[in-house]
């Protein structure tokens, strides 16, 4: 119970985080810079993957869970140098507020990180159980459909239609929501 | 293996308590620092809120960290709360800074205040950390693999550094003139956590594989 809650949590985190990238990084940077477009994707794709696991958990969607576990982290780290080099980073400006205030935020990407290390919190402490629980249908129905919004989301970011994108995160997010609901109603129905 | 397992659940406890405290060092940049020099210039009561509670949220993980007990049980599940509060307050008022009013509302559906300077969802963001903490935080007096965690977990002086920064960061947080030196600890806390979240991480796994 606790491995799954953790995954959904995970993609809650994640799709706040994609929600908030998208549109931040369309009004300051996508046109300027093709690597700001690295937490939009890896946003989408952490939430389709923890979704995945909570619809049909066996070992294929645990370890593409794990993956953009990986890569959520791997752009969180990348992230935070990217923004710390565009302030023109220097030892002696170190301790000097405005290098680590104003935009873009420094530390910002880090969260894309801390989302990562909670997804993979579940996956190297209860695999096993994140094996055997298997939602309710109802619940497993709506967590695909959110894992199937959520791949939209992927594809349509990768085509910069961020607007569309946002939206079906938030479709992804509600459905999702209604999924980790239903189970739980089911499971205390069925008690 | 029983007690090897106890151990793991307790540490998987302490893993998240530290990827919470990493989320608030972060928020605590962005959210109290980041307002400290628009509230020397501009001040605004309500922009004072996230300035206190953020560094008050990371006390409170720090000393639940540290010696978790009923009293820190207690100060973590109470400061989380008004966290997420604060979370709520901060969204509505940077939606009315952006010009959404009750009589007011096309704005919101347009989506167009969402891109707007402050960010609405950013103090969404608090909310987040909030539920984070008190889900982590939750049963820790009496959660005795926890305690062992704490008290045998790996790398705990990265951990203590990291704390130290923190606590250094924060006494120097209400200052313009040290403002720098605030921002320049709160990120090695954050690198240290990030390192220590990882190596935990690992340990972890290798320990479950273990048994």
């Amino acid at each position: 119970m606790m491995a799954r809650l953790l995954v959904f949590l995970t993609a809650v985190f994640a799709g706040a985080l994609a929600i908030e990238v998208l549109q931040y990084h369309q009004v300051a940077v996508l046109q300027s810079d093709r690597w700001a477009q690295a937490p939009q994707l890896s946003g989408p794709l952490l939430i389709c993957a923890a979704f995945l696991v909570l619809a049909w958990p066996n070992r294929s969607t645990i370890g593409l869970f794990a993956i953009s576990c990986g890569v959520s982290v791997a752009v969180g780290v990348a992230g935070t140098l990217f923004h710390f080099a565009s302030h023109s980073l220097a030892f002696s400006n170190a301790t000097v507020a405005a290098t680590w205030l104003g935009d873009p935020p420094p530390l910002a990407p880090l969260e894309f990180a801390v989302a990562g290390l909670i997804g993979l919190l579940p996956v190297a402490w209860k695999r096993a159980e994140l094996l055997t629980l298997r939602a309710v249908r109802p619940a497993s129905v709506c967590y695909a459909l959110a894992a199937l919004c959520s791949l939209v989301a992927l594809g349509l970011a990768a085509v910069a239609a961020l607007l569309p994108a946002v939206g079906s995160i938030v479709v992804a997010m509600v459905v999702g929501t209604l999924g980790a609901v239903t189970s739980r109603a089911y499971t205390r129905l069925l008690r | 293996m029983i007690a090897a397992l106890t151990r793991i659940q307790g540490e998987a406890r302490r893993q998240l308590l530290m990827a919470t405290t990493l989320y608030f060092g972060i928020l605590f940049l962005e959210g109290a620092v980041g307002h400290v020099p628009i509230l020397a210039t501009n001040w605004h009561s309500l922009a004072l809120l996230p300035v206190i509670i953020l560094p008050l949220s990371l006390l409170a993980l720090i000393a639940a960290l540290l010696k978790p007990s009923a009293t820190s049980e207690i100060a973590l599940r109470t400061v989380m709360i008004v966290a997420a509060l604060v979370g709520i307050v901060g969204f509505f008022t940077h939606l009315a800074a952006n010009g959404v009013t009750l009589s007011r509302l096309g704005p919101l559906l347009s989506g167009a205040v969402f891109r707007e300077e402050p960010g609405p969802t950013w103090p969404l963001a608090i909310v987040l950390g909030g539920v984070m903490g008190i889900g982590g935080g939750f049963g820790i007096a009496t959660d005795d693999l926890f305690r062992s965690a704490v008290r045998n977990g790996p790398v705990r002086w990265l951990d203590k550094l990291a704390y130290l920064s923190l606590i250094g960061a924060i006494a120097l947080s209400p200052s313009v003139a040290t403002l720098g030196w605030c921002c320049a600890l709160t990120v090695i806390a954050c690198a240290l956590l990030l390192i220590n979240a990882v190596v935990g991480l690992i340990w972890l796994a290798l320990t479950r594989s273990a048994t």
